[in-house]
Parts: structure tokens; C-alpha cells; sequence
């Protein structure tokens, strides 16, 4: 009794249970997988479109500090030197030491290259001292272009400090140099925040490290390997046109963007994680996964229910 | 009859009965039994592979211990619990802390650091270069944080600033760098602070402070009248020496036990009239005229920084030992105006904290 009936529903239920499995899975798994592959596209697109603008957006944050150390010097070369007047520069420069943290240190040079003043936060000041800074590639630089940056420096093997020099609008005011300490562009560089665990940092024209949200990572020095490794990295990045996945020097898997910074010759380099950043693509491809799942049981049970009745 | 077909019916898809006599359960059913089952026995596997307890911070103190006070962001280590609850700890959830302290006996602080060694802490804390030092004679595997004075490597507290090497790492605070500094300064306030009366503490003989104190003087034509002060009773002598001797003004160099009687060196220079230019911003509030010195609050802030990094397992033999960049002069017009000095102009727009 048991088996031609159990043949019979046994193709039957095997019918029903294929035309509605199909029926219903096969356009969700179409509709899913097309939707999966798409979206991905659309995703990196936008996140190569954002990533690009986040660097643009930093490289002009550490664009406005530079110039904003800049523009402050540029209250210390208004007035000429005329005897009398050093107590009026003194008075300037150390306007400037209040309004610029980052500046430690200001050397006033006239017209002829001859210092004439140097104030410090750390070491002594000097007045008069009359040393000649003509030969200087800063006083020389400023005086051509008004506005000079130097490379960046480490002291003590281990703190980067670069120096800044302004010409103002004729020679007779002279040249103003500042030491301008690097590490207090961490506030700019700790502000970027990409996502929740992206992060940029700021390397020099030779790939060391100048400013990274980890500052111990800065004043260990970057060595020589890393330097070439961070060369070699902004090459790609902006052959590339647009944002990466790559391993950043830290040895983790990222999507990159880098931009220049004008005039001295740093870039940004921009990073997000991959996981952070394909984490809304993943979460759609699980969301379709849990859909087709769904479906697949549906489909099981639609095909079950009609079996329950013919037993009775 | 009608139960086996519709038992046969269920076996003939996916779904298969319970092989026994009694209501066939669904598959379905079958497997959730199951699934919950294995939740059940995986979550307390999941909740034992949690880590373990939180870590723990030993504080190194010169100070009495005070955690009331560290908790409200004040005190010696309030700036570093402020640091690390803007890091993202919760004081008492993610961390515990046990203090020692010295009791304001740098004597003591061998018996503290060795107590703290003995507690197994992750990590110790100390804002001063005489705590770091004996810290790190007691312990060179637990890692230590602290401020330090002078030269580190030449301590042998580090290898180098880049890379530390050891198992100490911190910040300067140019205790002895600006030592010429605040001695100019003082000669900007003061146009003849000469003879120039100078406290200095014997027990911090091994820092340069005096040495370039003398250097400095020299360079400014002053004359300097120093008086070592080792416990806090020889203040007063000092003082009715100095005014004995005619001084103009006092310079008082970096030393714990000074920083404790800050109010007492700042009373004494108010009463015997005398302008103060010490170190720490404290004391410019207690009543001395001028304090310059590296910016305190940054500086234990970063303290934290480097907890942090410790506690997420970080070697701090690779944390580089930060130089300050930052500094912070404090002036008080009351007491200028008290001793009758007309604080020159640049002096007013230097300063970072005026005191009325």
C-alpha cells in the first residue's frame, strides 16, 4: 500500500517542491547576486570619490597651519630696522610667540642678512648679535619668492622642527624665521577622522614621517626602508587616480587616497580599513544571504503544506 | 492508520519524524532544539574566553595618596585619570588603580616602588625624575611611565630619546633646559636682580641646576648667593640669610620637596618682601611672582597617552621619550603690585596665566 503511493507523492511533492523552489529562489538569488555586484561597484566608487576628498581636505587643514604660521610672521616684517626700532620688533616677535604655539623660536634678520634679534621659548635670546645669515638658503629663499619652507629637521635625532622665513613687502624690513615645532600639528592631524577608524598622516618630499596621529611613530624616525616603502606607496596611490586597496606601512589592508600639499612638498596620505570601509557592501550581501535563506525555507514549507491534506 | 501516511508524507521530504513511538516533532523543531542547546553550552565558553581582570595602573606618589581628588582631575595624578577617561577609560570599570607614596619623603619612594613591584601592576606611573629613577632601579620588567628631568640616556634610564629600549619611557620636562630661561625672564621683570638669592636642594645634587644656574649668572653679571635647603624647617634661615645679605630677588630651582612648600617658600618671600621666580605654576599662585616651566597639564596628558598604548601591548622600549613643546609662564600682578614692581610690558604678554 505504502510504496506506489509513496513513488507517486514522491514525484509530486518533488514537482511542486522544484517549481516553487525556483520560482521563488532562483529570482531572489538572481535579484541578490546582480544587487550585490552592483552595489560593490557603486560602493567603491563613492568611498574612492569620498577618500580623495577627505585628502584634499586634510592637505588643506595642514595648508591653513602652515599658513597661519605664515601670515602671523608676517606682523614681524611691517616695521624698518632704524635705530630705535629693536625694542618695537622685540615687542613684535614676541606677539607672535603668543599667538602661535608652534613657533619656538623667532630670528629677525634685516635687510643686509644681519641678525638682529632672536627670541626663544627655550634658549636664550639674543639682540644685536649682528651674525650673518645672508648665505642662508631660508633669508635667500624668502627674499625671492616671500615666503620660504625648509626640509624637515629632527632634533635630537627624534623631535621634527622645519623653519619658516617671510619677506615682507620691501627689504628694508627684513626677514623673519621661525623654528616652528611639528609635533603641534598633531591637533590638526588627530581632528581627521575618516569613518570611525580611518586615520591620515603626513609624510615629508622623502617619504619620513611628519605628522601621524601616533606621534611616537613620528619621533622614532622613520628609517630608511620605511621612507622608500612610503615613496613608493604615494607613487602607487597616485598613478592609481583615485583611491587603493592596498597593505599600508603598518601591514594592514586599506583603501588609500593621497594629496599634495603645496609648496612644501608633503602629502597627505589618507587611510580607511577595508573592513570598516566594505562594511555596509557586507552587510548587504549578508542581508541578501539571510533573504535567500529565508526564501529557500519558504519554499521548503509552501511545497510540505500541500502534503498534509492527502494523508487524512 | 491516518498518522502514518501523514508520518510517511512528512519522511518523504526534507522533514524527517523522530524515530519513536509519540508525536512525530517536526525536523524543524528538532534542529532549534538542538541550536539552543549549543548556544547554551557555548556562551559560558564564550563568556570564560572574555579577558581576564582589568589592568592595573600602580601610581608612584611623592604626594599622599588621594584618589578622591585624582578622580575630580586635580592632585598629582588628576591630569593623567582625565587623560585616560578621554582616551575612553571608565576609572574603576576598565581599570583599577593602587597608589604608594612616599609621604613627602623621597627616601621612601624605594619602599613604595618595591611595594608597587611586588603587586604585579601593569604598569607604573610616577611625575617626577627622582620616583622614575628609583622605580626603575627596583623593577626593569614592569613598565614604567614618568616624567623626567635632564638627560635620560645619560642616566642610563634609556638608550636613546628615538627609541628608549628599556622598560621606562615618558616625557622631559626641561627641568634643567630652561634653567637659563627662567633666569632671563626674571631679568626682564627685574632689570637688576643682582645679588640674586638661589634655593637649591643638596639632594638633587646629580641634576645640573646649580651648575647652570652659575653658568647663566655669569653670562648676565649677577651675582648669586646660594643657600641649600634640605628640609623643609631651613626655610626661614635661608630666607632672613638672604635678606641679610641684601638680595634682590629668589630663584628657586626644580626640587620635589620644594614643590611641597610651595606656599611656604611663597609666604616667606611675601613677608620679607622679595620678588620669587620658581618653576611650577603653583607657585606663582601661592604668591611668588613668576613660575616658567614646561606645560604640566600637556605633559601628564600625555602620561596617559602612553598608558594606553602599555595597556593595548605596546613595548615601551619603542615608545620615544617626548621633549616638550608646550610651556607656560605664570605671572601674579597681586604680588607684583604688593612688593611695588612695574612688570614691564613684555613680561604681561609672554605670560599664559595672569594672577590678580
Amino acid at each position: 500500500m505504502g510504496q506506489p503511493w509513496q513513488g507517486l507523492h514522491r514525484s509530486l511533492f518533488g514537482k511542486y517542491f522544484v517549481v516553487l523552489f525556483v520560482a521563488v529562489v532562483a529570482p531572489l538569488l538572481a535579484g541578490g547576486i546582480g544587487n550585490a555586484w552592483f552595489g560593490y561597484r557603486d560602493q567603491r566608487a563613492m568611498l574612492d570619490a569620498l577618500l580623495q576628498l577627505e585628502a584634499a581636505s586634510a592637505a588643506g587643514q595642514i595648508r591653513n597651519f602652515l599658513d597661519g604660521i605664515r601670515d602671523q610672521l608676517g606682523w614681524t616684517v611691517q616695521l624698518d630696522w632704524r635705530p630705535g626700532s629693536e625694542e618695537q620688533h622685540r615687542r613684535d616677535a614676541f606677539r607672535v610667540l603668543r599667538q602661535a604655539p608652534a613657533v619656538a623660536a623667532i630670528t629677525l634678520v634685516d635687510g643686509q642678512g644681519t641678525e638682529r634679534l632672536h627670541v626663544s621659548r627655550v634658549d636664550l635670546n639674543r639682540s644685536g648679535s649682528g651674525i650673518d645669515r645672508s648665505a642662508d638658503p631660508a633669508v635667500s629663499g624668502a627674499s625671492t619668492a616671500g615666503a620660504w619652507y625648509g626640509p624637515v629637521t629632527y632634533s635630537a635625532a627624534t623631535e621634527p622642527f622645519m623653519v619658516v622665513a617671510v619677506a615682507g613687502n620691501r627689504p628694508t624690513v627684513g626677514i623673519a624665521l621661525a623654528d616652528v615645532n611639528l609635533k603641534l600639528i598633531r591637533d590638526v592631524i588627530t581632528g581627521i577622522r575618516i569613518g570611525t577608524t580611518g586615520h591620515a598622516f603626513v609624510t615629508d618630499r622623502w617619504g619620513r614621517l611628519v605628522a601621524h596621529p601616533d606621534i611616537s611613530q613620528v619621533l622614532r624616525g622613520t628609517d630608511d626602508a620605511t621612507a622608500a616603502g612610503l615613496r613608493a606607496l604615494r607613487a602607487k596611490v597616485a598613478a592609481a587616480g583615485g583611491a587603493m586597496a592596498l597593505q599600508s606601512h603598518d601591514g594592514e589592508a586599506v583603501l588609500a587616497a593621497v594629496a599634495p600639499i603645496a609648496g612644501v612638498d608633503w602629502t597627505v596620505f589618507v587611510e580607511q580599513p577595508v573592513a570598516e570601509a566594505l562594511a555596509p557592501i557586507r552587510a548587504a550581501l549578508w542581508r541578501t544571504g539571510g533573504l535567500m535563506l529565508a526564501g529557500t525555507l519558504l519554499a521548503g514549507l509552501l511545497a510540505c503544506w500541500p502534503m498534509a491534506s492527502p494523508g487524512a | 492508520m491516518a498518522r502514518r501516511h501523514v508520518a510517511s508524507a512528512w519522511s518523504g521530504g526534507f522533514l524527517d519524524p523522530v524515530p519513536n513511538a509519540g508525536r512525530p516533532r517536526p525536523g524543524w523543531v528538532r534542529c532549534l532544539i538542538h541550536l539552543a542547546g549549543v548556544l547554551a553550552a557555548a556562551l559560558p565558553v564564550a563568556a570564560a574566553a572574555q579577558p581576564g581582570a582589568s589592568p592595573r595602573i600602580g601610581l608612584l606618589a611623592f604626594w599622599p595618596c588621594d584618589p578622591a581628588t585624582y578622580a575630580q582631575g586635580t592632585g598629582e595624578f588628576g591630569p593623567l585619570m582625565k587623560g585616560l577617561e578621554e582616551l575612553g577609560y571608565q576609572a574603576g570599570q576598565d581599570l583599577s588603580f593602587d597608589c604608594r607614596s612616599a609621604d613627602l619623603d623621597q627616601d621612601r619612594f624605594k619602599a613604595a616602588a618595591t611595594e608597587l613591584a611586588g603587586l604585579a601592576v601593569d604598569v607604573i606611573v610616577t611625575t617626577s625624575q627622582p620616583a622614575g629613577q628609583v622605580a626603575h632601579e627596583v623593577t626593569r620588567t614592569i613598565p614604567i611611565v614618568s616624567v623626567v628631568s635632564g638627560d635620560p640616556v645619560a642616566a642610563g634610564l634609556a638608550q636613546s630619546l628615538a627609541r628608549p629600549g628599556g622598560n621606562l619611557t615618558g616625557v622631559s620636562y626641561y627641568a634643567t633646559e630652561l634653567t637659563a630661561k627662567r633666569l632671563e625672564l626674571l631679568r626682564e621683570a627685574i632689570p637688576q636682580p643682582s645679588p640674586l638669592g638661589v634655593l637649591s636642594n643638596p639632594d638633587v645634587a646629580y641634576l645640573p641646576f646649580e651648575e647652570d644656574t652659575k653658568q647663566a649668572a655669569r653670562q648676565f653679571g649677577i651675582d648669586l648667593k646660594i643657600h641649600h635647603v634640605a628640609k623643609p624647617a631651613g626655610f626661614e634661615a635661608a630666607y632672613r640669610q638672604m635678606a641679610a645679605e641684601g638680595v634682590r630677588a629668589v630663584f628657586v630651582l626644580p626640587d620635589l620637596m620644594f614643590a611641597a612648600e610651595a606656599e611656604r617658600i611663597a609666604s616667606l618671600a611675601l613677608t620679607h618682601r622679595l620678588p620669587v621666580m620658581a618653576w611650577g605654576f603653583w607657585f606663582a599662585q601661592l604668591g611668588c611672582l613668576m613660575a616658567y616651566s614646561a606645560d604640566y597639564g600637556v605633559m601628564q596628558h600625555r602620561l596617559a597617552f602612553y598608558v594606553d598604548r602599555i595597556l593595548k601591548g605596546a613595548d615601551p622600549g619603542d615608545l620615544p621619550i617626548e621633549q616638550p613643546s608646550n610651556f607656560y609662564l605664570t605671572v601674579n600682578l597681586a604680588t607684583a603690585k604688593a612688593l611695588g614692581i612695574a612688570l614691564p610690558e613684555s613680561i604681561l604678554l609672554l605670560a599664559d596665566e595672569v594672577i590678580e
